[in-house]
């Protein structure tokens, strides 16, 4: 049985999260549009704030699929893990995608590092960046490390887990040269992180929405 | 003394194996250390206070750098591999090459950020070892890959097609883009067979047995292919490469065969039909031709179904030896047989269906030069004597059958005389008149060359020499004789214009007389427009004959020629001949051999010995006769009987020749894989004529390796109908073809398309006029995938200038 | 003279920000919001607005697609779409369907110069 998210966030709360999100993303898109030089399409079809086992079980282990991550480590005022994670299968369909497809097999599984570790690098730096400016609140972000493995390997990495974290789950479609690819960021926060982060969103959701709350006509 | 902290700083920054650049809030260098001094030859001061666009001028620095302000406004840290963005900045190393290298950009601090350090790392040598590692490894792979004609996939464990080959694309009508990502499963109509071949790929190391496949191209025709797969690894993960064969001409062929046996009933009725309605048609013009070769047809369908029969009969008379009513019966069905051999005989005869080739000759010089021959064959116990008449006229006839209905009168003679007497043979003019004519029965007054035949033996009744000519009629015991032979000098004698008569008494010895017409014209020189000088050889031929007449000839005729020469007088010996080690080049046997190891099965394990070992079989019946009663392989080699010497040795270099030419394939289709050196600058049209199906269709991959498009012909009609129906740049040819010679065939595709270029490849010996005077290309068998090409590369030249 | 504006977007945020904008810019205009393209094509219908600003991100039908659609339906609406996707060729897309493309986050100038623009 899972335990209960020990931080619940209010509607409004997870609205703001979820345009902060897709301002990250968007963000994200367009840095990777540089690199890729062709339209980068990014959407985030939904985001949740879930316990670390419900965020397991959401990526589906279970049937043995392989997955590969690109991990980066955030400091500051909240503090955390962000993954970047595609079956493994895909990457190479990713590596493609951002390298283009003329090159030989062995010579794309060769870049595949590289390109996983680029391509994730620019995703997570635009939407951590993003996240955190408009929260106004610092983060220092590491370089990235690409990781294979399944969902508990990835949630289980040091420091050591602790019940009470909590995973902002995000799924998100990326196509680029007509190749669609589903993935997920997972940002993982500790407890006090975790009420750190909520307590920024509301002071986001009062500069934004200043002066309107009561003088618009909501449908 | 402990190091103060600048100094300190100053010595870890000179030790680090990396490039160390430290930016300030303006993003301008306050910090560069001595190994980016050596790689990019700017020094500290040079660098001091400039931005690296400032420093770099003209470089596309990509994303270093957004990657810079990053650091410094989001506390972001950015990678930026050489794999993705080769030569970022202009680095060398010190040998001066270029420095391959990734950047890693971090903040230091926290914010407000105030530096930013971009850290440069040297990844050439790694870079080069593994990029010097795949191309070995995947050199000779790729070349060949490429240019395979077969399709070759390459699928993920999810069964996704990862990679696809020139050949992928073009054979299934879809570009490389469109085969990549897709599941390979989707391209094939026989699903499970596919996944069955993957999947026992996956499971084993080995690659499996190929299995036969249908895909559906893009526009959803089908295709025929025979998939073979393996597996392999690269770190963790691994893959199954996929080769798909195209069988669709194989199986076009195979089902091609299978019609043509079960309709050969059908197609006798219907030229049957074809004759009665022709008859209208004949009434209009010249009625003697259009009946002779209709019912040279029909005559010839009725020998392919007599000659099973016979030769069925014959087996079943040893297999019912001893059964009086049986045998007898059988022997009434013989009799029935031989009956109508005989009226199709005089059919063929008279639709003048066997193709001679006569010539001028002075038959009194022929036959000296045969003395030999003749000698060997009738043994030592027979003493021969050649007359010669002076003032020889000369006639128009077939040498070979001359030759031919020579050694078997003297072979007849020999047998009459039981190896011991005298044959004289002598030679003169004569003539014919009217008296003589009225007489006689089918023959025509007027000059004539007359070779008699006398021996010394035991004679021919009466009764026996009105049969003389029957075919199939022999006084021979048993397996000692066809019986074909006296009926054949006939069938050849009466086609020239000739005549024939025996005379004999019993006790006394036989008399023959062959009158054949006179020729006004001049000799013509003995040799064959397209025939090669008969040239012999020094190989090791075992020959297995049961007949001791026909051995001992066979066994003189190749000594002559040159040849070392085994005898066995069955199967089971030559057999054991060969089992001795023997090294034996060529296995020359009769088909019909008495004993429980049939000629076929010696042939067989006579291979599993020796290879690459040439075989000849040699038969009194046709070749129809004997492959459409399964007695033997559609594609072997087979001399009728009776044949001349010159046939033989012809027949004996062409099967050597393939032999070699099979052998050196094999070999050279190794050494094509690995060096293909003819990239064609032109995609060329060649058509390959060959009856030697195994040469035909790695002649066929060999022209395809060089890039080219081949197409096959099995005889001389289809590359006809090929090379009106398809644009052909280059005819590539056998010499010898089964309907008509390379040279008739080149002549009638020179009208077809006077622009095309040709090839001929011949298992003879050089020396022919006819393929050189049309600027022909000679491509002597056996040849190399080099010589193959040389030649290909030649008539692409030939027909550019055209 | 007061137009009515309808705010499209799946986010009560981002409908909000847009609200405090026009606040400033233009506080006597009517406002109406909805959640989804469903929603809006409804309120155009009934309640017939000047211009309409929607988000390109939303669940179902999207804000280019709604656009177009409105286009037909409405062609006298100004029409603007907002998305944080800045990339050349949804901004070409946008234009081609015949709407302003401002990008989010949405600054009060850029909303102004569209407003002004519209209003002419």
């Amino acid at each position: 049985m899972t335990p209960p998210l020990a931080v619940a966030l209010t509607d409004l709360e997870m609205d703001a999260l979820t345009e902060l999100v897709n301002l990250g993303v968007s963000n994200a898109a367009l840095s990777l549009r540089e690199m890729v030089r062709e339209e980068v399409i990014l959407s985030v079809p939904k985001v949740s704030v879930l316990a670390r086992d419900e965020a397991i079980a959401s990526i589906g282990e279970g049937d043995g699929r392989r997955l590969v991550a690109v991990h980066q480590h955030f400091q500051g005022d909240i503090e955390g893990r962000a993954l970047l994670i595609f079956p493994e299968a895909k990457s190479m369909e990713l590596v493609r995608a951002v390298v283009g497809g003329d090159l030989p097999l062995e010579e794309l599984m060769e870049l595949e590092q590289e390109a996983l570790a680029e391509t994730g690098n620019v995703i997570l730096n635009g939407c951590l960046g993003t996240i955190a400016n408009n929260l106004q609140h610092s983060l220092r972000i590491s370089l990235p490390e690409v990781v294979y493995g399944g969902g508990s390997e990835f949630f289980n990495l040091a420091p050591p887990p602790d019940v009470a974290d909590g995973v902002v789950f995000i799924y998100i479609n990326f196509l680029v040269r007509e190749r669609d690819i589903k993935g997920y960021i997972a940002m993982l926060l500790d407890f006090p992180s975790l009420v750190t982060l909520k307590g920024m969103l509301a002071r986001f959701i009062e500069r934004v929405g200043e002066g309107t709350v009561t003088r618009s006509h909501a449908s | 003394m402990p190091l103060s902290e600048q100094d300190r700083e100053k010595s870890i920054l000179g030790a680090i194996n990396g490039g160390l650049i430290l930016l300030d809030s303006n993003e301008r260098v306050i910090g560069w250390n001595i190994w980016m001094e050596s790689v990019s030859g700017l020094s500290e001061a040079d660098v001091s206070g400039k931005t690296l666009a400032e420093i770099f001028p003209g470089t596309d620095l990509k994303r270093l750098p957004s990657a810079v302000t990053a650091a410094l406004t989001s506390s972001a840290s950015t990678l930026i591999t050489n794999a993705l963005n080769p030569h970022l900045l202009p680095l060398r190393n010190r040998s001066h090459r270029p420095l391959l290298h990734d950047i890693a950009v971090s903040p230091i601090g926290n914010q407000p950020v105030t530096t930013c350090m971009v850290f440069v790392t040297d990844v050439t040598m790694a870079t080069n070892r593994e990029r010097y590692l795949r191309q070995q490894q995947n050199a000779r792979y790729d070349a060949v890959v490429e240019s395979a004609p077969d399709v070759i996939i390459t699928i993920d464990h999810e069964g996704r097609i990862q990679f696809a080959n020139p050949a992928a694309a073009s054979h299934l009508g879809y570009s490389a883009t469109e085969l990549i990502g897709r599941e390979a499963v989707t391209l094939f109509e026989t699903k499970s067979e596919f996944v069955a071949t993957w999947q026992s790929a996956v499971a084993s190391a080995v690659s499996t047995r190929p299995r036969e496949l249908i895909a559906h191209r893009k526009d959803g025709s089908r295709t025929y292919l025979e998939a073979s797969a393996s597996q392999w690894k690269t770190g963790s993960r691994f893959f199954v490469t996929v080769i798909l064969r195209d069988i669709n001409q194989r199986r076009a062929t195979a089902a091609a065969l299978i019609e043509l046996n079960q309709t050969l009933e059908q197609r006798v009725l219907a030229r049957t039909a074809q004759l009665m309605t022709a008859e209208d048609a004949l009434r209009q013009s010249q009625k003697m031709e259009a009946i002779g070769s209709l019912t040279g047809g029909i005559a010839h369908d009725f020998n392919n179904l007599l000659a099973v029969i016979s030769g069925n009969l014959h087996l079943l008379k040893r297999d019912v030896a001893g059964n009086a009513p049986a045998e007898l019966r059988v022997k009434n069905a013989l009799d029935g047989v031989a009956r109508s051999a005989k009226l199709s005989s005089q059919l063929l005869a008279f639709a003048r269906r066997q193709p001679l080739a006569p010539k001028v000759i002075n038959l009194g010089r022929f036959i000296e030069d045969m003395e030999d021959i003749i000698g060997k064959a009738v043994g030592e116990g027979v003493t021969v004597e050649t007359i010669i008449a002076d003032g020889l006229w000369n006639t128009l006839i077939d040498p070979g059958n001359v030759e031919n209905a020579l050694l078997n009168l003297a072979i007849n003679a020999r047998d009459a005389m039981e190896g011991q007497g005298s044959l004289t043979i002598e030679v003169g003019n004569a003539f014919l008149d009217s008296d003589y004519v009225r007489t006689h029965e089918d023959v025509v007054r007027g000059e004539y060359v007359l070779i008699t035949i006398s021996d010394s033996g035991t004679g021919m009744t009466p009764e026996v020499m009105a049969k003389a000519f029957e075919p199939f009629f022999t006084t021979k015991p048993e397996g000692r004789g066809t019986g074909l032979g006296l009926s054949m000098v006939y069938g050849f004698v009466r086609q020239s214009g000739g005549h024939i008569k025996i005379d004999s008494k019993v006790g006394q010895g036989t008399t023959i007389r062959l009158y054949l017409p006179r020729s006004l014209q001049a000799e013509d020189l003995l040799v064959d427009i397209d025939a090669m000088p008969v040239i012999g050889g020094n190989e090791m031929v075992l020959v297995a004959e049961d007949d001791e007449a026909v051995r001992e000839t066979v066994v003189a005729l190749l000594n002559d020629l040159g040849y070392r020469v085994l005898k066995a007088k069955d199967a089971q010996s030559a057999l054991s001949i060969i089992e001795s080690g023997m090294p034996i080049d060529l296995l020359f046997t009769d088909v019909v051999m008495p004993g429980t190891l049939k000629s076929t099965e010696l042939a067989r394990k006579a291979r599993e010995r020796i290879p690459y070992l040439a075989v000849l079989f040699t038969s009194g019946y046709s070749q129809d006769a004997i492959t459409n009663s399964g007695s033997l392989d559609e594609n072997v080699e087979l001399l009728s009987k009776p044949y001349s010497r010159d046939a033989l040795a012809r027949k004996l270099r062409h099967v050597l020749a393939n032999a070699t030419q099979r052998k050196s394939m094999q070999a050279s289709f190794g050494t094509a894989l690995l060096t293909v050196k003819y990239p064609p600058k032109k995609l060329l049209s060649v058509l390959v004529c060959e009856d030697d199906p195994l040469i035909l269709y790695s002649t066929i991959e060999l022209v395809r390796l060089m890039g080219h498009q081949a197409t096959p012909a099995a005889d001389a009609q289809t590359a006809l109908s090929i090379l009106s129906t398809k644009p052909i740049d280059i005819l590539l040819t056998d010499v010898g073809l089964p309907d008509m010679s390379g040279e008739q065939l080149v002549e009638q595709a020179l009208l077809l398309n006077p622009e095309l270029a040709i090839i001929f490849a011949s298992g003879q010996a050089q020396g022919s006029g006819a393929p050189s005077s049309i600027g022909a290309i000679t491509l002597p068998k056996p040849f190399t995938y080099d010589a193959l090409a040389e030649a290909v590369a030649s008539a692409a030249r030939k027909s550019r200038r055209s | 003279m007061t137009q009515k504006i309808l705010i499209v977007d799946d986010s009560k945020l981002a409908r909000m920000a847009v609200i405090k904008a026009l606040n400033s810019l233009r506080p006597d205009w009517t406002r109406l919001e909805a959640s989804n393209a469903d929603e809006a094509l409804a309120l155009i219908r009934n309640a017939a607005p000047d211009i309409a600003l929607m988000d390109f991100n939303m669940p179902g039908k999207d804000g280019l697609t709604l656009a177009v659609e409105i286009k037909q339906l409405a062609p006298q609406i100004s029409l603007a779409v907002i998305s944080a996707n800045h990339q050349l060729e949804v901004i070409e897309r946008t234009r081609a369907a015949g709407a302003y493309f401002l990008p989010k986050p949405l600054t009060e100038k850029s909303l102004g110069d569209f407003l002004t623009s519209v209003t002419k």
